[in-house]
């Protein structure tokens, strides 16, 4: 069975994890870790990334850090930033975006560089971008 | 003071890296292609830094996993694994496929490593909270580092001059974790065990007392990039084989094979 995270992903970013993936979906907090490591048979701490957290605001809110790894994977709910923008958005400011987007609707959208990869997570309103990048991850 | 830093391979391609981080004024490691200077103060600060391109991490300490020597499909334990310079090192030279696990005794240093391994988005490392000398038989390693806790008398760090009682209670410490260390490793395999220490007693004595208690490890001199010196135990066959260099802090290394 898929796990709401995966589920979640698929369906507002369209990103599919193959197989060498596993999500671990534990409390509040998701992990997407290497398959080869549940062969492990050792009690462990975590495996993996921190993917993204169950979030009263967002119900499934993906991390940064799946972003960076994951997000060129989206092919929905993504948008092309310059790399001013990308500045912006690691200062957390918000980003108008200067013509309406097709295919993008209000919510959590995935932001990419113009080499493709996912750069950072906004949350879109009426096509302003507001920064979702942690606080302690601000420059 | 110039800083060293280990571009992170898995995000981003070293032609886009330099190009990028030019504007910090990074130079080139000769001996090693991962590596750079800079003379940048602020560079954690950095948004390159925010998006996992590089780790802050010492000349020193990125040569024992280059002895150790990470492929793809390794099952490596890196016993004493907090911050995490070296577990995330070798995820990177095995391109985040087979297995690391990452073990510190500490709970709260793990903490540490954890924001490492996100920022650097490493999804082949397991984090393990065991003591080293009581790890658990469940697994057998391929390939084993052993960076071990020590007087720390060769980083640039260190502050305090230790005692000699403290020497030979790390001292101790070093014995039963490269022990267990060697028993973890599986036939054939691999064990690096280093310091950043320069007493004997933490170091070939350390060694020696392993050589002493197994008889199928035995020592293999490490092919280091750079020229370095002999050990200094006064055992010359032992001497001859391990390894002491000094770049940004001095460092033992002994590479021990299993039969």
């Amino acid at each position: 069975m898929r796990s709401k995270f995966s589920e979640f992903i698929m369906s507002r970013f369209g990103i599919k994890l193959s197989d060498e993936f596993v999500v671990e979906e534990r409390t509040s907090k998701v992990y997407v870790y290497s398959a080869l490591l549940d062969r492990l048979g050792l009690k462990v701490v975590r495996k993996g990334i921190l993917a993204g957290k169950l979030d009263s605001i967002f119900g499934i809110k993906p991390s940064l850090d799946f972003v960076l790894v994951f997000g060129h994977l989206a092919t929905k709910n993504c948008i092309t930033i310059s790399d001013d923008d990308v500045v912006r958005l690691f200062s957390g400011e918000s980003i108008k975006l200067s013509q309406p987007q097709v295919g993008i609707s209000d919510g959590l959208v995935i932001l990419k560089s113009r080499r493709g990869m996912g750069i950072g997570i906004a949350y879109n309103k009426n096509g302003e971008l507001q920064s979702l990048i942690p606080k302690d991850r601000r420059v | 003071m110039a800083t060293s830093i280990r571009i992170n391979s898995l995000r981003i391609s070293k032609g886009e890296f330099e190009d990028v981080m030019s504007k910090y004024g990074i130079s080139p490691v000769g001996w090693y292609g991962e590596a750079y200077i800079s003379e940048y103060e602020n560079l954690s600060k950095t948004l390159e830094y925010q998006l996992g391109y590089f780790y802050i991490q010492s000349l020193s300490s990125m040569i024992p996993p280059l002895v150790l020597g990470p492929k793809e499909d390794d099952i490596i334990l890196d016993m004493a694994a907090a911050p995490g310079s070296k577990s995330t090192q070798c995820a990177m030279h095995m391109n985040d496929k087979g297995v690391v696990v990452a073990n510190d005794v500490s709970y709260m240093r793990l903490k540490s490593l954890a924001s490492h391994i996100d920022r650097l988005g490493i999804t082949c490392i397991a984090m393990t909270n065991f003591d080293g000398r009581q790890f658990p038989s469940v697994s057998s390693f391929n390939k084993v580092l052993l960076d071990a806790p020590c007087s720390s008398m060769g980083s640039r760090r260190c502050k305090v001059q230790h005692s000699e009682g403290r020497v030979r209670s790390l001292a101790r410490l070093q014995k039963a974790l490269l022990l267990r260390a060697f028993d973890l490793l599986c036939p054939g395999g691999t064990l690096v065990y280093s310091t950043c220490t320069t007493t004997v007693h933490e170091n070939e004595e350390v060694v020696e007392s392993l050589l002493q208690k197994r008889e199928n490890a035995y020592i293999e001199k490490p092919a280091l990039p750079f020229s370095f010196g002999p050990g200094i135990s006064g055992n010359d066959t032992l001497d001859s084989k391990v390894c002491r260099f000094t770049l940004d802090e001095s460092f033992f290394i002994a590479k021990i094979r299993k039969r």
